[in-house]
């Protein structure tokens, strides 16, 4: 028997819900067992098949948040072929074992390292040049796409099972990543020259030369691994003390 | 050469292609596992997460030519599954002297292992083998990402006899 | 009140960000403005988010890897920028803004330990589950996922309007005893913004990054200082 569509759409918004129990031990574990529930209720009415499967969905489980529904997805797609018989209850498992860490690669490369990044600097570029209907587009079109592809990956995995591969790499989501990465490094160049810039308007040229000073100097602090956080208190402090300078210079004038 | 040699039980994931690859300036990530190696789903999973211009291959830990690698211009992570693994690929020819660090990235929790890292769980055995590669001249550290704090043998063997 | 709204606003940021969604919903360009609007001034809001963002492009969660907690982060440093822009009757300025930054940022760096101290708590509920699908409860055992959303939500909303709470009080007495540093925390702030603009790109670790960074900064600069010059 085969999930009715109903019921994937609910895996599919509890997928939403994969890291809510996020623990040390079986990390994704309890978020995938809530998630494939259930299709696992449909398949199994026998309680005890039920608990079995899902006992075993409780190992240890690891992905990243949106690639993970494809694991879902192809998961459901061998549970359907376990409870017809045609497979042993290890199918699974081995299928989720195989594709976590790969798929957790592809997400954390294609989307954390990124799509989001990119968005985020586009969203902090509109907002800065626009103001909000530029930040609220931007979130937008973020969340259509990565909701869609989400959706997508969840059903090429149920249906596919194992093929899901060939249409994840059709989809070639690391050439696209080094364009978002180029693209977005981009993005921050363009934001520190309107920052220079508007900064000049309002303070002086003096200020627009620090910004751009302090993002040459930051470039190569973090070049060389300097922690975010002091980095920004010395930024802070630094900026602080320059303008205090130029206050005792422009006074003294 | 090998720029670094890293024991984990997800083998590649994101931790070693957005973190590790970029931060060694690999170009080409090593599989040594006898189990992806005989799985063709997971020979075609690994290489689907590559940045371009960074080739992978999976091959049984035996069958490595560690010599080549280590004499290769390219700068090569090697990636195991597991402390034994690492032995064998010592046994091999994975010398210390071919690459000086042995990274421990994720190894699960089991019932025989206890907490060293968050993402590090160690059994008896196997800090038995990790002191055995210390021995061989390897410097163990646990580091699941390039930017976590390492944390040396010293440190994993007082927190596993506290643990 | 102000502070009911920050604890919830913080509350939901911390779950978005990781227990259900991901929509970039908890991120400091999204965070920032719609804590400004649930405390009534957007603009302060936008005028916080972008820095942010890009100071924590970054910050991302790789399997048990953990970035700094930069939604709790940005919870803090917004409440408490707007909260004290309201009590100065300035709303929220750059020398507002960077005292905010420095007093509440390290909050993200503790919103790191507190999400792993949950990844510890977390334990007993996958335990839990177990033991309901043993006693033949399945439905509760999933449940308990579910559970695991309420942690995050009550430290960071802890945590928020209390650094938050601070920051409101502290930043308006340093201004008002010193309205003389008004001017040099605002080159303060240009020094925050340059920096964040730099870890932004270096978050991208692109190969060529740094050169397309640099190079869209000074194509940047030059048109926009030929087309001011022109005018």
């Amino acid at each position: 028997m085969s999930v009715p569509e109903a019921t994937l759409r609910r895996v599919f918004w509890r997928c939403l819900f994969l890291q809510a129990a996020w623990n040390r031990r079986g990390m994704q574990n309890l978020g995938f067992a809530y998630a494939i529930d259930p299709a696992l209720r449909r398949l199994y009415s026998d309680p005890a098949l039920r608990s079995a499967a899902l006992r075993r969905h409780l190992g240890a489980f690891s992905c990243h948040p949106y690639t993970a529904s494809a694991i879902v997805g192809g998961a459901i797609h061998h549970e359907e072929r376990v409870a017809a018989g045609q497979e042993p209850v290890a199918g699974p498992l081995a299928y989720k074992q195989v594709l976590q860490g790969p798929l957790a690669a592809v997400g954390d490369g294609f989307f954390w390292a990124g799509l989001r990044p990119f968005f985020g600097a586009l969203a902090a570029l509109g907002t800065l040049a626009l103001g909000w209907p530029a930040l609220v587009a931007s979130l937008l079109v973020y969340n259509v796409l990565h909701l869609w592809l989400r959706w997508t990956l969840f059903r090429a995995g149920y249906r596919s099972g194992d093929e899901v591969l060939t249409r994840l790499a059709a989809l070639s989501l690391p050439a696209w990543a080094a364009r978002l990465r180029d693209a977005g490094s981009v993005l921050c160049g363009v934001i520190a020259g309107i920052g220079a810039l508007s900064a000049a308007g309002r303070i002086g040229i003096g200020a627009g030369a620090l910004l751009l000073v302090s993002a040459a100097a930051g470039v190569v602090a973090l070049g060389y691994r300097a922690r975010l956080l002091p980095t920004t208190y010395a930024a802070l402090s630094l900026g602080t003390a320059v303008g205090a300078l130029a206050q005792v210079v422009r006074g003294g004038r | 050469m090998i720029a670094l040699a890293r024991i984990d039980e997800r083998l590649v994931h994101g931790q070693v292609l957005v973190g590790w690859v970029p931060h060694l300036e690999a170009r080409r990530v090593v599989v040594a596992d006898d189990e992806a190696a005989a799985s063709p789903l997971a020979r075609a999973a690994m290489t689907l997460a590559l940045p371009p211009g960074t080739e992978a291959d999976v091959s049984p830990v035996g069958d490595v030519d560690w010599g080549a690698l280590a004499a290769s211009p390219q700068r090569i992570l090697v990636v195991l599954r597991s402390v034994a693994a690492a032995e064998r690929a010592l046994a091999g020819g994975l010398t210390p002297a071919r690459t000086p660090v042995l990274n421990l990235g994720n190894l699960h929790h089991s019932a025989e292992r206890r907490p060293i890292t968050p993402s590090v769980f160690l059994s008896g055995p196997e800090v038995e083998g990790l002191r055995r590669l210390a021995a061989a001249g390897f410097r163990v550290e646990a580091r699941a990402v390039p930017l976590d704090d390492a944390v040396d043998l010293a440190e994993i063997e007082r927190r596993w006899g506290e643990g | 009140m102000d502070y009911l709204v920050v604890a919830v606003v913080a509350g939901l940021a911390a779950v978005e960000r990781r227990g259900f969604l991901q929509a970039m919903l908890s991120r400091p360009v999204a965070l920032a403005p719609i804590l400004g609007l649930a405390l009534g001034d957007l603009r302060g809001g936008l005028l916080l988010g972008p820095p942010l963002e890009l100071l924590w492009l970054g910050a991302m969660n790789m399997g048990a890897a953990l970035p700094p907690n930069e939604a709790l982060g940005t919870a803090a440093i917004a409440g408490g920028a707007i909260l004290a822009g309201r009590l100065l009757g300035t709303g929220v300025t750059p020398a507002v803004a960077v005292l905010a930054v420095a007093m509440a940022g390290a909050l993200a760096a503790l919103g790191r330990t507190t999400d792993r101290a949950i990844e510890e708590w977390n334990v007993r509920l996958a335990a839990r589950a177990e033991a309901l699908i043993a006693r033949g409860s399945p439905n509760a055992a999933v449940r308990e996922n579910l559970v695991g959303l309420l942690p995050p939500f009550l430290v960071s909303a802890l945590l928020a309007p209390a650094v938050a709470a601070l920051a409101a009080w502290v930043i308006p007495a340093i201004l008002r005893d010193l309205p003389s540093a008004s001017v040099p925390l605002g080159w303060g702030w240009t020094a925050l913004v340059g920096l964040a603009a730099a870890a932004g790109a270096r978050a991208f670790r692109s190969a060529r990054g740094i050169g397309l960074f640099a190079g869209a900064a000074a194509v940047t600069v030059a048109v926009g200082w030929i087309v001011g010059g022109a005018r």
